[in-house]
């Protein structure tokens, strides 16, 4: 008979009924085309604010939370990909594809842009937010539906590294278009733009060394979990401090301890266990601040740039294939599993507003837009592509 | 600093935080519990100060979570088959215990000149227990063994007891002041409170056990469990019932009629260890140490005559149950620990008699304070000698 605040149990209703939906997901997203992740944000909208108003703007902070414990999560796990022993099975293909993708997405991207006459500052910083990829979507999918061979794990190191080049490749834009108005400081912003990357490196090198001693001295059971949890979320509280990328840190930890830990499998397993509830919500949450409206105001740029995307990722794909050795089933289909697009993206927009703030009415509508569709669509392409990968028993 | 980079990096320094305990739990003989809250109070606002009063707000949610997951394993304790050989034991010693603590510490302060009702209401206030403390000192001790869980199964339907004994004494009271109608409505909100709870947990237990059996092995058990769970502590919450004892009848549901019953209940295990983790930290750095000093003569009256209640009622029922001497001697230590439920009794106490809170919150806080750090420590030593007898001799 604990007193509690009236309060207090409506979000525990909240959450209860959030988890048990979540629970329902899994059945259907079995059974149906859809996957589990744009099952989620639909249903999200459905209840969110702009449906049936079940989660009200009060659950934003919430929301604010759970993203980070669930994208801190998910980018700890990914690291995992990037074991020594898995990067020489597939370390060549995931960097080479990953490169490819990302120069080959950016220059369609922008080049298409010129060419149907916006300007190049425009141009260029969509076609540098036109890199980015949703790592949580995109694994969950991977996820859902265990499929045989490489491909599903070069997906994942692909979605992980190319992060870090979108970073590259939109500090650069950012640079060109300051040097091309007349203004800015060039240095200043790669230089920003490494610090971004060089910061989240260097806290998840100096987080993930004590963190894989202490996985190797821990005995098996719970303490696992308090540890992993532990400093993960110091990892990332830190990167944001620093103003770092945090889902950078802590998959740059992840790798550290996955290469370096004596029973390294255990924290991950840990947080593989806690990870599913985060997600749920995370993706139920997101679904519920979606700004549908946005999606009036895309206007032909936005058509533009979604459609140019699409085919920049595909055309890049077919480059891939010849490029890695990998084959036209590995590079055909690609581009297509790299669709998902989400809050990478909305970040780099909201960081070129800042630079450009007459840009704001221009890119943001699209941007926000465009990150609709792609986080509700782009996980249907990820899923076909898996499938087709699976159907067709590739030799490995 | 962005306020979410704030938060990550609190949540992450008090996991490991909890984590250091672990491992300096098992070199010294205090409990994980104690040195949480010692640990808690260290960086909370009374002290380092590194917890801010603002995420001590944190509290009431995460204390809500840890609560209604403890529960709901407690009532996992609860199949036909272990009441079978623990109900008879279970049911004397708990009834015994809430009885004579009551009219220990009632009879003592009455003598020592003290106010019929605040005698009254101290002495219901002195039968609660904490189940998470006590469940927490049990699973660090990892011993198993029929009198850990007898001990557990007590601590879980002693609340019940306690609720009713509270009950009938606001009644009392109310009577006392001449307003008899407020007593019938003390005791049929009581009922509510404890028959709404039991209501509530079987409404949702069965449509958990049915879905728990359908459920195949793997990530859904979590979801579902923490799911249901906190729908359940929420709508207790709500409905204003105990939700501690929902989540328990829940649990009891879903033990006896799920299928592949246990899946559930690992799941909340599993993740159960970081919230307890967090609910002691933040309670360690709640706790008014400052309380201590006012607690005055009064509040040591209540304070030894608890302890020697809580003595003599488990040596009373020990024996009315035949147990062995040495459960018998060790229980009533064991039930010592006491910390939010009589936290939550005196805050209703004080609610209706406003005119007492001077008198009554200094005492119960302080208390608890101690209660609550050095409990667990006997606990922990009622444990250990019973695993050490089950040990050696054959059950």
């Amino acid at each position: 008979m604990v007193i509690m605040e009236a309060s207090g149990g409506t979000s525990f209703i909240i959450l209860g009924i959030l988890l048990l939906i979540g629970l329902a997901t899994e059945y259907i997203g079995k059974r149906i085309l859809i996957p589990r992740v744009t099952l989620l944000l639909l249903i999200g909208i459905s209840i969110g604010p702009m449906g049936l108003a079940f989660i009200s703007s009060h659950e934003s902070e919430l929301f604010a939370t759970v993203s980070n414990a669930a994208l801190m999560m998910v980018g700890f796990l990914l690291g995992e990909q990037f074991t020594i022993a898995e990067f020489r099975r597939t370390g060549k293909i995931v960097v080479i594809s990953s490169l490819i993708e990302v120069a080959g997405t950016a220059l369609v991207v922008t080049a298409g842009l010129i060419l149907i006459g916006f300007d190049i500052k425009t141009a260029l910083l969509i076609g540098a937010i036109g890199t980015a990829t949703d790592p949580a979507a995109t694994t969950d999918v991977v996820r859902e539906n265990p499929t045989k061979g490489d491909y599903p794990d070069i997906l994942l190191g692909i979605v992980a590294i190319d992060d870090a080049w979108g970073l590259i490749i939109f500090s650069f834009a950012l640079a060109a278009a300051q040097t091309i108005v007349g203004m800015g400081n060039v240095c200043l912003e790669i230089l920003n733009g490494l610090r971004d990357i060089g910061g989240a490196i260097t806290v998840g090198v100096a987080l993930g060394i004590p963190m894989a001693y202490i996985t190797g001295r821990i005995r098996p059971g719970e303490p696992t979990l308090l540890e992993a949890m532990g400093i993960v979320f110091l990892c990332d509280g830190i990167a944001l401090y620093f103003d770092a990328s945090f889902i950078l840190a802590s998959m740059v930890m992840g790798t550290v301890v996955a290469n370096t830990a004596k029973h390294h499998k255990r924290p991950f397993h840990a947080i593989e266990g806690i990870e599913r509830p985060f997600i749920v919500v995370f993706f139920l949450l997101a679904g519920a601040f979606l700004e549908l409206k946005s999606l009036f105001t895309v206007g032909v740029l936005g058509v533009a740039y979604i459609i140019l995307r699409v085919a920049g990722r595909i055309l890049s794909g077919f480059i891939t294939g010849p490029a890695t050795g990998a084959g036209s089933h590995f590079g055909t289909w690609i581009g297509l599993a790299l669709l998902p697009q989400a809050g990478v993206a909305i970040g780099m927009t909201l960081v070129a507003v800042q630079h450009f703030p007459d840009l704001r009415e221009t890119i943001m509508p699209v941007i926000i837009a465009s990150t609709v569709i792609f986080e509700l669509a782009g996980p249907i392409a990820t899923r076909i592509v898996l499938l087709k990968w699976n159907r067709e028993n590739l030799p490995d | 600093m962005a306020p979410s980079a704030k938060t990550l990096i609190i949540l992450g320094i008090l996991f490991v935080i909890g984590l250091l305990t672990e491992l300096i739990g098992r070199r010294i003989r205090l409990p994980r519990v104690t040195l949480l809250l010692i640990f808690g109070f260290a960086v909370g606002p009374s002290c380092l100060g590194i917890i801010s009063p603002s995420e001590g707000g944190w509290f009431s949610l995460v204390a809500d979570m840890a609560l209604v997951m403890v529960g709901f394993l407690l009532g996992e304790k609860f199949t036909v088959s272990t009441l079978r050989r623990t109900g008879k034991l279970v049911i004397i010693v708990s009834i015994t215990e809430v009885i004579v603590t009551a009219i220990v510490v009632f009879v003592g302060l009455v003598l020592m000149g003290t106010r019929l009702e605040v005698a009254l209401l101290l002495a219901a206030i002195a039968t609660a227990t904490a189940p998470a403390a006590t469940t927490d000192v049990i699973h660090e001790c990892k011993t198993g063994g029929l009198y850990s869980c007898v001990l557990m199964e007590i601590v879980a339907v002693d609340d019940a007891w306690g609720l009713i004994v509270f009950s009938v004494v606001l009644a009392i009271v109310h009577s006392l002041s001449g307003d008899a109608g407020g007593s019938m409505i003390h005791l049929s909100r009581g009922a509510w409170d404890i028959g709404g709870a039991v209501l509530l947990g079987i409404l949702l237990g069965i449509p958990m056990s049915f879905i728990t059996g359908r459920i195949q092995p793997g990530e859904p058990s979590l979801i579902e469990a923490l799911g249901i769970v906190f729908l359940c502590g929420g709508i207790a919450l709500w409905l204003h019932v105990s939700f501690l004892l929902s989540a328990m009848v829940l649990g009891t549901v879903v033990a006896n009629f799920g299928r592949h019953c246990s899946r559930p209940f690992h799941a909340i295990e599993g993740i159960e260890s970081p919230f307890m983790i967090l609910f002691f930290l933040l309670a360690g750095a709640k706790l008014h140490i400052d309380a201590l000093i006012m607690v005055g003569f009064l509040g040591i009256c209540y304070i030894v005559l608890r302890i020697i209640g809580r003595i003599i009622g488990g040596w009373l029922g020990g024996r009315l149950s035949s147990a062995e001497p040495i459960f018998t001697r060790w229980i009533g230590f064991a039930l010592m620990p006491q910390a939010g439920v009589a936290l939550g009794m005196m805050l209703v106490a004080v609610e209706k008699r406003p005119e007492l809170t001077d008198i009554l919150i200094p005492i119960v806080v302080a208390s608890t304070v101690i209660f609550e750090i050095i409990g667990p420590v006997l606990t922990r030593q009622a444990v250990l000698r019973w695993a050490k007898t089950e040990q050696s001799g054959p059950f």
